[in-house]
C-alpha cells in the first residue's frame, strides 16, 4: 500500500496507476496490446493490467501475428515474460507449453497450425509465467477467442503487432492498446512524431456511406483496387497494382476509391496524379482502407491529401483508450519520463501513461 | 486389379458421389479416400458390408436420435494415429498434450460404443473394444472430464510440491520487499523445477501403461473409420432411396431404374428430370446405338457408375439391380483429350484398349466403351468396331459399346436402341422448331434404351435433331435429298 501511495503523489493527476488503467479498460472484453516497435514496453504493460484486473476477471490469452521469443533477436535483451494469476486460460503453440512454468491443464487442441506447433488451450491451475503464441490470422483468432470465452474467460488480452501483414488486431479486438518506448529513437520529438503518425492512422475517420460499404465488403480478397460511383456500382476494377488506370477513372460520378490491402505512397502518388481534375471535384475524393494499419504514406503525402481535400475513411476502426509511454531505452538512453507522458498526451490528443513511473496525462482532462 | 482412372471415375460421377458422402472422422474420411472394387476373394467382406449399410438404414428410418447420436459421436473424433504409432514403435514418453489426445480418443469412443450398444447394433467385427482401465488411467478423479492434466491424485509428492508452490505464489502476492520478492522467485523456480520432474515421472508411467494398450487403441480407430463410414453409405443412400444391389455369382447385369445423380442433380437445376435407365447385360458383346444428343453417354456412366459402386460395397442408385462379383469396372470415354499425351486422340484409345483386352484374358469384369475409333474414317471406322464387337463376344467379360455405325452387329450380340426422337409426335416437333433449342429436343427426346435385334438399323435422326437447332436449311435438304438418292450423286 505504501508504494501505492507513493505512486499516487507522484501521478500528475494524482490517481494512481490502478484507478487509471481500470477505468479506461473495464468496459472492454477484448484488449489488444501492440507496440511502435520491439521493447517498446508492451509486455509490461500488458502484466500491468493483468495485475489491476486480477481479483475481478478470468483472463484469456493469447496472441496475434508475433512471435513469442524469449530475448529480442535485434537487441539481444531478454523479453520480460507474462505472468499470469491462477486460473487464467490461455491458448499458446505446442511447443511453447515447456516454458509456461503453471500448472497447466490441457482443455482443447485447436486445428489450428503454427510453425511451432498447433494452438492448444490451457487452463493455468497456478499462478507463473507464460509464453504465447497464438494464431496468425483473424479467422484463426476469432476461433480461438471465442473457445477461451466458452472456457470462463472473461476478458481477453491479445498480445498484438500492428504489421503490414496483420491487420487481424483491429478485426478481433475491441481496443487497443498501443506502447510506445524510447527504444524507437533517443530523439523523444522522433518517438512522439512515430506515435503521433501511428495515432492519426488508427483514428481514420470510419466510413459511414452504407452503399459503399456494403459494395466494399463484397470485394474478393484478389481485387487490388475498385473504383465505385455513388450508387456502389464498380466503374473500374484491377487485381494489379493499376492505380494510373484507377486515377484516370475518376470523376464527380465515381469517386469512391476501394484501395484493398497494404497503401503505400507511389500508389497514392500516381493514383491522384492522374486524377482529371477537369471533371472531378478533387475534394469530394475518398480513398476507402480496410483499416488504419494498412496505411504506409509519410506524413507530408499524409498532408497533401488533407490540403488537396481527399478524404481517408476506414472500414475497420478501432479505438484506442490510452498509450503506455516507457521512457527507457535498453540501449541504456532515456527521457524524461513526465516531459515524455505529456509530450505524447498533447500530440496524440490520447491518454497517456507510465505504467511503471506512475505518471499520467489525461487528454480532454 | 485394374485400377479406374481418376478422370474415369469423374466422369461417370463416382468422384460426385463421394462428396455427397460425409464421413465425420479422419479415419472414415482415410478409408473413404481409399474406396475402391472388393475382390472376389474378400467376397464374405463385401457382402457384410453392404448388410451393414442395411442396418444402419433400418435404424435410420426407425429412429431420428440415432442419425443424432452417431454423427455427434464421430465429429469429435480427431487424428491421434501418429501417437497410436509411436506408442508402438517408440520410447517415446508421452507429452500431456498427446495424453490428452488419447484422452479425448477413448471418451468418444465410449460415446461411440454407448450409441451403438444403445440401438442394439450387431455389425459382425465392428465392435470397438472397452477402455474403461484406460480411461481410468487418464482421467482418475472419478467424473470424467474432457480435458486432462498431470492430476495431484497420480503422486502424493506432486501433490506436496503444488501446495509448495500455491504457497509461495500466496506469499509472493503480499510480499513488497525487493530483496525478499527475489528470494521467493528463487524458491518458487526451485520449487517449479521439482514439479516438472515429478510431471515427467508420471508421464513416463502412464505411457508405459497406454503401451501395452496400442493394440486396442488401433484397433479402435480403425472400428471407429469403419462405422463413421458405413454411417456415410447409409445416410446418402437413405437420402437417395437407394437400394441393396444383389451380388451374384452369374454373369449377368441386370439394372432397373438407375439414375446418376450428377446428372440428375444438374438437370433439376434446370428443371429437368433425369430419365431412369433399365438395361440387362450379357457376358461378352452389349451395343447401345441411337440418336445424336439421345443420352447414350449418359446412359453408359450411369450403368458403370452403379456397377462400379455396387462391387465398392455401396447401395445403388437404382430401383434394382443384380451384379455378378466381378473382378474389374472399367470405363472409357470417347472424350480423351486429357489422356492422349502426344498421341492423337485415336492412338490413345488404342493404347488403354490393348491393356484392357490384355486383362479381359485371365479376369472377368465390366468394360464401357464409348464411341470405339469414332475419329477415324468411316470405312476403315466400321470395320475395325464390327471386327472388334466381334473378338469381344468370346469373353466372360460383360461388354458394354456405344456406335453410330451401321452394320457392326451379330446375332451373337445384345442390342439396345434409344427410343430416340422416333415416336414422338411430328407436327408437335414442327411448332417447336421455332424455338430451336435444346429444351426443344430435351422435351421430345426418350432417353430410354428398348432392347432390339441385333438386325435393327441404326437409327438416323442426326438431320432431325439438326434441324430442330435452327442449322442452315440448305445444307439439311442437300443432305436429305442425298440421303434418299441412295447412289447419292
Amino acid at each position: 500500500m505504501k508504494a501505492n501511495s507513493l505512486k499516487e503523489l507522484s501521478g500528475a493527476n494524482g490517481v494512481n496507476a490502478e484507478t487509471f488503467i481500470k477505468r479506461f479498460l473495464k468496459e472492454y472484453k477484448v484488449v489488444s496490446f501492440a507496440g511502435i516497435d520491439k521493447n517498446s514496453g508492451k509486455t509490461t504493460a500488458l502484466n500491468k493490467v493483468i495485475s489491476v484486473f486480477q481479483s475481478e476477471v478470468t483472463f484469456g490469452l493469447t496472441s496475434i501475428g508475433i512471435d513469442g521469443e524469449e530475448t529480442d533477436q535485434v537487441t539481444n535483451t531478454p523479453k520480460p515474460r507474462i505472468f499470469v494469476p491462477k486460473g487464467t486460460i490461455f491458448a499458446t503453440a505446442r511447443n511453447l507449453l515447456r516454458s509456461c512454468d503453471v500448472t497447466k491443464e490441457i482443455l482443447d487442441v485447436t486445428d489450428i497450425n503454427t510453425p511451432i506447433g498447433e494452438v492448444i488451450i490451457i487452463k493455468a491451475h497456478s499462478a507463473g509465467y507464460i509464453e504465447i503464441s497464438g494464431p496468425s490470422t483473424a479467422m484463426q483468432s476469432r476461433i480461438v477467442i471465442d473457445k477461451m470465452k466458452r472456457y470462463g474467460a472473461t476478458k481477453i488480452l491479445v498480445d498484438g503487432a500492428l504489421s503490414r501483414k496483420s491487420h487481424a488486431v483491429p478485426m478481433v479486438s475491441d481496443c487497443v492498446i498501443i506502447s510506445a518506448g524510447a527504444s524507437v529513437s533517443p530523439d523523444m520529438t522522433a518517438v512522439i512524431e512515430i506515435t503521433g503518425n501511428l495515432l492519426n492512422k488508427l483514428k481514420l475517420e470510419q466510413l459511414q456511406d452504407k452503399i459503399i460499404l456494403k459494395a466494399v465488403k463484397k470485394t474478393d480478397s484478389e481485387t487490388k483496387i475498385v473504383v465505385f460511383n455513388t450508387e456502389g456500382k464498380k466503374v473500374y476494377k484491377s487485381c494489379t497494382n493499376s492505380f494510373a488506370d484507377a486515377g484516370r477513372s475518376i470523376s464527380d460520378a465515381a469517386n469512391r476509391i476501394f484501395i484493398n490491402g497494404a497503401v503505400l505512397d507511389s500508389s497514392v502518388e500516381s493514383l491522384i496524379k492522374n486524377i482529371d481534375r477537369s471533371k472531378t471535384d478533387i475534394k469530394k475524393v475518398q480513398i476507402i482502407v480496410h483499416d488504419g494499419t494498412k496505411l504506409f504514406i509519410k506524413p507530408d503525402l499524409m498532408g497533401l491529401l488533407k490540403k488537396l481535400g481527399i478524404g481517408i475513411r476506414a472500414v475497420n476502426t478501432i479505438s484506442v483508450p490510452f498509450i503506455t509511454a516507457n521512457p527507457h531505452s535498453p540501449q541504456g538512453h532515456s527521457f524524461n519520463k513526465s516531459e515524455f507522458v505529456k509530450a505524447l498526451g498533447k500530440k496524440t490528443k490520447t491518454s497517456v501513461i507510465d505504467v511503471v513511473g506512475g505518471d499520467q496525462y489525461e487528454a480532454n482532462a | 486389379m485394374k485400377l479406374m482412372r481418376n478422370e474415369d471415375l469423374e466422369r461417370i460421377g463416382f468422384n460426385y458421389v463421394l462428396s455427397k458422402l460425409n464421413t465425420l472422422s479422419p479415419y472414415g474420411t482415410a478409408l473413404k479416400k481409399k474406396t475402391g472394387i472388393y475382390p472376389k476373394s474378400a467376397h464374405a467382406r463385401l457382402l457384410e458390408e453392404l448388410e451393414n449399410v442395411g442396418t444402419f438404414i433400418d435404424i435410420l428410418k426407425k429412429d431420428r436420435n440415432f442419425k443424432n447420436e452417431i454423427l455427434h459421436a464421430l465429429h469429435t473424433f480427431r487424428d491421434i494415429k501418429n501417437t497410436i504409432r509411436k506408442l508402438h514403435t517408440t520410447d517415446d514418453v508421452l507429452d500431456e498434450v498427446e495424453l490428452f489426445e488419447i484422452k479425448s480418443f477413448i471418451i468418444s469412443c465410449e460415446k461411440l460404443r454407448t450409441a451403438i450398444k444403445k440401438h442394439k447394433i450387431k455389425i459382425g467385427r465392428m465392435q470397438i473394444p472397452e477402455m474403461t482401465a484406460e480411461l481410468k488411467l487418464l482421467n482418475p478423479d472419478g467424473i470424467i472430464l474432457g480435458s486432462f492434466k498431470i492430476y495431484d491424485t497420480y503422486s502424493e509428492k506432486l501433490k506436496e510440491i503444488r501446495h509448495e508452490k500455491l504457497k509461495l505464489e500466496t506469499e509472493l502476492l503480499k510480499e513488497t520487499a525487493e530483496g525478499k520478492i527475489s528470494a521467493l522467485r528463487d524458491k518458487r523456480f526451485q520449487t517449479v523445477i521439482k514439479e516438472q520432474k515429478e510431471e515427467d515421472k508420471i508421464k513416463k508411467t502412464l505411457t508405459e501403461k497406454l503401451r501395452i494398450s496400442h493394440e486396442k487403441l488401433k484397433d479402435s480407430a480403425e472400428v471407429v473409420g469403419q462405422i463413421d463410414f458405413v454411417m456415410a453409405k447409409a445416410m446418402l443412400a437413405h437420402e437417395n432411396s437407394c437400394v441393396m444391389p444383389e451380388i451374384t455369382s452369374g454373369s449377368v447385369i441386370s439394372i432397373f431404374d438407375a439414375i446418376n445423380p450428377e446428372v440428375r442433380d444438374r438437370l433439376i437445376q434446370n428443371k429437368h428430370e433425369f430419365v431412369p435407365v433399365s438395361i440387362e447385360l450379357s457376358n461378352g458383346t452389349n451395343v447401345i446405338t441411337g440418336a445424336n444428343m439421345g443420352g447414350k453417354s449418359v446412359s453408359l456412366a450411369t450403368i458403370t457408375l452403379n456397377v462400379y459402386l455396387g462391387l465398392c460395397g455401396f447401395y445403388v442408385f437404382a430401383k434394382k439391380a443384380e451384379i455378378p462379383h466381378l473382378d474389374f469396372v472399367f470405363f472409357l470415354s470417347d472424350d480423351m483429350q486429357s489422356v492422349s499425351g502426344g498421341l492423337s486422340t485415336f492412338g490413345a484409345e488404342i493404347v488403354i484398349v490393348k491393356e484392357i483386352l490384355e486383362l479381359m484374358k485371365d479376369h472377368n469384369g465390366f468394360f464401357a466403351l464409348d464411341e470405339f475409333a469414332k475419329g477415324t474414317n468411316p470405312h476403315e471406322g466400321r470395320a475395325l468396331v464390327r471386327s472388334f464387337f466381334e473378338y469381344l463376344t468370346g469373353f466372360q467379360t460383360i461388354s458394354l459399346m456405344t456406335t453410330h455405325f451401321d452394320g457392326v452387329l451379330d446375332e451373337r450380340m445384345t442390342h439396345y436402341q434409344v427410343i430416340g426422337l422416333s415416336r414422338a409426335d411430328i407436327s408437335e416437333i414442327s411448332d417447336q422448331i421455332s424455338t430451336k433449342t435444346f429444351g426443344a429436343i430435351q422435351k421430345h427426346m426418350d432417353y430410354r434404351l428398348e432392347r432390339t435385334s441385333w438386325k435393327s438399323e441404326v437409327s438416323k435422326e442426326a438431320v432431325r435433331v439438326a434441324r430442330m437447332l435452327g442449322f442452315e436449311e440448305k445444307i439439311l435438304n442437300r443432305a436429305q435429298r442425298i440421303l434418299e438418292d441412295k447412289s447419292g450423286k
